[in-house]
């Protein structure tokens, strides 16, 4: 398990915090389910903070009258997140691919600033987008070299690229008593990303992939929560093109998507039905590090008997603290 | 404690145990509040990341904000056509004529490849140029058969319609219906010299029709090619700007 020096130095004022926020949280959670709730406890609490297509964007969008002017910027980006671990006792940083590619910093330094960003900001987990590989497969492992956090994709086989052995098909992260389990797709590469840039890149099918290691995650390494980082694209008019929505709904052992590429502003996260009539939440935040998705997850104790039952989440807006 | 009640504890504790281990984890996700943090010129900025940008962003900076020329007015990318769309296109066909040497019939700019959606009225840097093209992709030229070109345009109507300049079409059931290049009905057999990125004539965007053929190439980039079209406006004493001309169009 990895943890940013920032967290470490977090833990005793966490302490000190932790009472009041499992107070609030208990609250919140009573406003949303009620009395049932109540009777599952103890609480147990996890923020997953989500970016996805950040695009290099490393500063906010010029003041030049253009749309998004003003918007974005890691300086700021970062300031949020460490205000929000400051007060949140289980925080997960993520993010769904595409890095790379969209301001002249990437011109100019192939990925290294968005990186080291990345980094100060104590990213845990990632998963790969097309345009990482635009400075070719052997600059994205280079510059992974300024991280302290893993790639996770499971449907890209790296095997004999630069890549082998850099990127892993699942992670899992402990926060507290709770055991996060990670897997990440990436999307299919012909037609997309150059064949010189791909190398021996070999692309599988990302639903067959990213289920396995999700029954591996939830059956096996006993995941209470399993998360995938996607690049697949929200969903596409073409109904056979696969996307967040089909694997949502293929999938048996996925609870969250975090999902890129299709640059989607979600104005929630959608809830579809997977295989067994469960609840998986799909999420996407844009582009260009404008927005930072936040999902405040609440966990009830399971119970022997219904395992295999199917679950329903309930969703709501967050309320401001 | 008697006997009997310690041994059942041991038992369920032992049996929690095991479905902690073989099944699956201890707790499922019951509820989820969403929140969207807004990132703007408010937010307050964490300085070590301030610092550890600034060598970077100055030197970056340094280069990008030479202005290059002035927008006379405010430019949109849209499907079919918008005038982002055209003023790219044209300058890919004029740069490709210069670098090559050659008339080039036709011109195209993937609608993907263009990562800026509008450009607003006033000067232009360097660096909107990098961000309307960050991709390192080539100009190149190609000579087509009409009927390949036909079926490029058929890629581009299925796709909704790419910056075009050299040709005029309909968009119909997803194929290219009435197609003019020059001005002229489309010869199926006749051959055209198309200007294109590298990223396209090797099959990007599905484009797989273009892949077996030939190109040329003098190694100058799309977004260079860009930069020289508008320095060369500029050099005019003129500013940048451009129309809908009804290029590419949807069928009624």
């Amino acid at each position: 398990m990895r943890k940013s020096k920032t967290e470490y130095g977090m833990l005793n004022r966490r302490k000190f915090l932790q009472s009041a926020s499992l107070a609030t949280g208990a609250l919140l959670t009573q406003r949303v389910i009620g009395q049932e709730w109540m009777e599952d406890n103890p609480v147990n609490q996890l923020t997953i903070l989500h970016t996805n297509d950040v695009h290099s964007r490393l500063d906010p969008f010029p003041m030049d009258g253009s749309r998004n002017q003003g918007l974005g910027g890691v300086a700021a980006r970062a300031e949020i997140i460490k205000s929000i671990r400051a007060t949140t006792e289980h925080v997960l940083l993520v993010d769904a691919g595409d890095i790379f590619q969209g301001t002249p910093y990437f011109n100019f330094y192939k990925g290294e600033p968005e990186m080291k960003a990345m980094a100060a900001m104590g990213y845990e987990a990632v998963t790969m987008g097309n345009h990482d590989f635009d400075a070719g497969l052997e600059n994205f492992a280079t510059q992974l070299q300024l991280v302290n956090f893993p790639v996770v994709i499971a449907n890209y086989d790296f095997t004999n690229t630069v890549m082998e052995g850099k990127a892993r098909p699942y992670h899992i992260i402990k926060k507290g008593k709770l055991k996060i389990g990670l897997t990440g797709v990436g999307i299919e590469l012909k037609g997309l990303v150059p064949d010189n840039l791909a190398g021996n890149t070999k692309y599988l099918d990302p639903v067959v992939e990213a289920s396995r290691q999700a029954e591996f995650l939830k059956r096996k390494a006993g995941c209470d929560l399993v998360v995938c980082l996607s690049h697949l694209g929200y969903k596409y008019r073409e109904a056979n093109k696969v996307s967040d929505e089909i694997l949502a709904r293929e999938s048996e052992h996925i609870d969250v998507i975090i999902g890129g590429h299709t640059h989607t502003f979600l104005d929630a996260p959608v809830v579809y039905k997977n295989k067994f009539g469960s609840d998986v939440i799909v999420n996407q935040v844009g582009w260009a590090g404008i927005l930072l998705g936040r999902m405040d997850f609440g966990f009830q104790r399971n119970k022997k008997k219904n395992l295999e039952a199917s679950r329903s989440v309930i969703i709501g807006k967050k309320t401001s603290e | 404690m008697s006997m009997f009640s310690s041994a059942s504890i041991r038992i369920i504790g032992l049996l929690t145990i095991c479905t902690a281990i073989a099944c699956t984890g201890s707790y499922s996700p019951a509820t989820v509040q969403y929140d969207k943090v807004r990132i703007t010129t408010e937010s307050p900025k964490d300085k070590n990341l301030e610092q550890l940008l600034k060598p970077y962003s100055d030197s970056v900076n340094h280069s990008m904000n030479i202005v290059v020329g002035e927008l006379e007015r405010e430019l949109e990318k849209k499907l079919p056509e918008g005038t982002l769309n055209n003023l790219l296109a044209d300058a890919m066909q004029v740069e490709a004529s210069k670098a090559f040497g050659v008339p080039v019939d036709a011109a195209f700019v993937n609608y993907g490849g263009v990562r800026t959606s509008q450009l607003p009225a006033g000067p232009i840097t360097i660096g909107k140029v990098y961000e309307i093209m960050p991709f390192d992709n080539l100009l190149i030229i190609q000579e087509l058969k009409g009927s390949v070109l036909q079926q490029l345009l058929n890629r581009i109507a299925e796709r909704g319609g790419w910056p075009s300049a050299g040709v005029q079409f309909t968009i119909k059931d997803k194929k290219a219906v009435d197609v003019l290049v020059g001005g002229k009905p489309l010869d199926p057999s006749a051959n055209y010299i198309v200007a294109n990125s590298d990223y396209i004539a090797n099959g990007g965007d599905d484009c797989d029709m273009l892949t077996p053929i030939p190109q040329q190439n003098k190694g100058v980039l799309v977004r260079d090619a860009f930069l020289h079209y508008f320095q060369s406006i500029t050099a005019a004493g003129k500013k940048i700007n451009a129309q809908i001309e009804n290029r590419v169009r949807y069928a009624q």
